[in-house]
């Protein structure tokens, strides 16, 4: 009975969050920003792992990264503040939803040489969540949570030590770790952490070291210990990285590998992902599963404003709660302006015997205080 | 008419060449490099004496337009960039397959000799130097704590 329940309870949360988390990709510009000599997250963001709060320069990178350009930008204030929301919209055969996805406030304070400094991520979890959630009719404070609340202190701009809320870092393409990865709490809010982490980043190499507990937002069951060791290496105009996760909750014990290559030119981005995990339930039940995922991009203009994409994701899990499950799809990203940027992906998804088209559009609104 | 026509086409091509020059800088930020070519390689008359090249500073290109457009205006002033290399270093390098040829650069209005490394690869000559922008008069471009460093490594192409 309570195996039928697990696998129920599987397939829910895999059949939810495959359409949902379609979108739940940041607009991290990091990744295809290998391309013109970013090997790291670090000068952009005050993050060294990257996503939410720009640093001033990441901000004048940003802003020039857009078809109406800002070439300049005022900076140096010890405190920064900006807001990051999003609309969406997902059409199936099904349904055609129209919603806010994400509504962040961000806060950064660094002090003067900048080598240490706190930053905080205030998010509301979108509204469609809520119904997919464990919580009945919850009121606006429980939909409010911390997506980061962080303080770092670096030594050299080289060694990177932070401790706090953050998020669960599984690898460059958070699409297919979110999806298959990722435990839930009560608003389906994931991969959410208390750690304390080290970074050692250098222009061909970094690597990662992270003890992780749980956010506590999370239910009981969900609630994993664990650590998590990730390195880059830098080759030119190849980068290639690799990482293990060993991670220990109530319901579940699970060991991951990942391994990555990206490629990047003028014109042209590529990664590959591949991710293994084995895990193993609190029913003495262990299975392996291999997510593998591949994006080509083309930025067609000299500018980066544009870029057009294709995308395979392949997924096979092994009995008993087996999954084999492939999505190709097609986008394209378009920055406007410093505030806003546009987004539309189609996917193909053929799950099992079943076939889904699925549209996705995006608004993206960014505002920063300097 | 047509012999002579000829001839001196074959006598062009047997002296044209196409010249690359690319670069490569770190910064005070790890996880951050700049590396930035001119757009298109450069017609160069081998038999010139002393061979001069003038690369366009706006043909530079780095990935980025607005990184483009702070060396262009920051680092060089918008003054194009000048080699000048006497035919005989020139020989040199071309027969041999790794040697030291002197060259004279030009940057931001500012000459300087420069020992560059030579090497000779099939039909094409390929260079290196680690240029010291301050021997330039030339200030490290530095944007919200993310400076150049003062060495810039400068690889070349020379291809028949």
């Amino acid at each position: 009975m309570l195996h039928a329940k697990f696998i129920l309870n599987l397939l829910i949360i895999t059949i939810g969050l495959v359409v949902f988390v379609e979108i739940f990709q940041n607009a991290n510009a990091f990744e295809s920003n290998f391309r013109v000599g970013y090997t790291s997250c670090v000068a952009c963001h005050h993050s060294p792992r990257g996503a939410g709060h720009l640093s001033d320069y990441g901000k004048l990178v940003s802003a020039s990264q857009s078809i109406f350009k800002k070439k300049e930008l005022k900076g140096g204030s010890g405190f920064s503040q900006g807001i990051q929301a999003r609309l969406a919209n997902l059409q199936t055969e099904l349904s055609n939803e129209t919603f806010p996805m994400q509504g962040d406030y961000l806060a950064a304070f660094t002090n003067k040489p900048q080598d240490r400094k706190i930053i905080i991520s205030l998010a509301r979890a979108p509204s469609r969540r809520e119904s997919d959630s464990s919580v009945d009719k919850p009121s606006t404070i429980e939909t409010l949570y911390f997506r980061d609340a962080l303080i770092i202190t670096s030594k050299k701009n080289t060694h990177y030590f932070s401790a706090g809320r953050s998020k669960k870092n599984l690898g460059p393409n958070i699409v297919d770790h979110t999806t298959y990865n990722k435990s839930l709490n009560g608003f389906n809010i994931t991969d959410l952490i208390t750690a304390l982490s080290y970074d050692y980043i250098e222009t061909k190499k970094s690597l990662e070291l992270t003890a992780f507990a749980p956010s506590f937002q999370e239910n009981t069951s969900d609630q994993e210990y664990g650590l998590r060791l990730q390195g880059r290496y830098s080759l030119g105009k190849l980068q290639f990285g690799s990482g293990i996760l060993i991670g220990k909750s109530p319901s579940i014990k699970r060991g991951i590998g990942n391994l990555f290559f990206k490629y990047g030119s003028k014109n042209f981005y590529a990664l590959l992902d591949s991710v293994f995990t084995h895990r193993l339930n609190d029913q003495d039940i262990d299975f392996n599963q291999v997510t593998s995922s591949l994006i080509l991009s083309l930025f067609p203009f000299y500018s980066n404003a544009s870029e057009f994409y294709a995308i395979g994701e392949f997924v096979e899990r092994e009995e008993p709660f087996k999954v084999s499950e492939q999505r190709f799809g097609v986008g394209t990203r378009v920055k406007i302006n410093s505030h806003f940027s546009f987004r539309f992906d189609y996917k193909r998804t053929l799950l099992s015997q079943n076939e889904e088209d699925l549209f996705i559009s995006q608004i993206y609104f960014n505002w920063w205080s300097s | 008419m047509k012999l002579i026509f000829s001839t001196i086409v074959l006598t062009q091509i047997s002296y044209a060449a196409m010249f690359e020059l690319t670069f490569k800088a770190e910064t005070t930020m790890p996880g951050v490099e700049v590396t930035g070519k001119f757009e298109s390689p450069l017609a160069i008359n081998l038999e010139e004496k002393p061979l001069k090249v003038t690369l366009p500073i706006s043909k530079l290109v780095t990935g980025m337009e607005i990184r483009d457009q702070h060396m262009r205006e920051e680092v060089f002033a918008n003054q194009d960039i000048k080699i000048k290399i006497d035919q005989e270093n020139l020989k040199q390098c071309a027969q041999s397959s790794n040697s030291e040829m002197k060259t004279q650069l030009t940057l931001r209005g500012v000459d300087k000799i420069v020992s560059t490394q030579c090497r000779k690869s099939g039909e094409s000559h390929q260079g290196s130097l680690i240029l010291n922008l301050k021997d330039f008069n030339i200030t490290p471009p530095s944007k919200f704590g993310v400076a150049v460093k003062e060495t810039v490594l400068i690889e070349f192409n020379v291809t028949r």
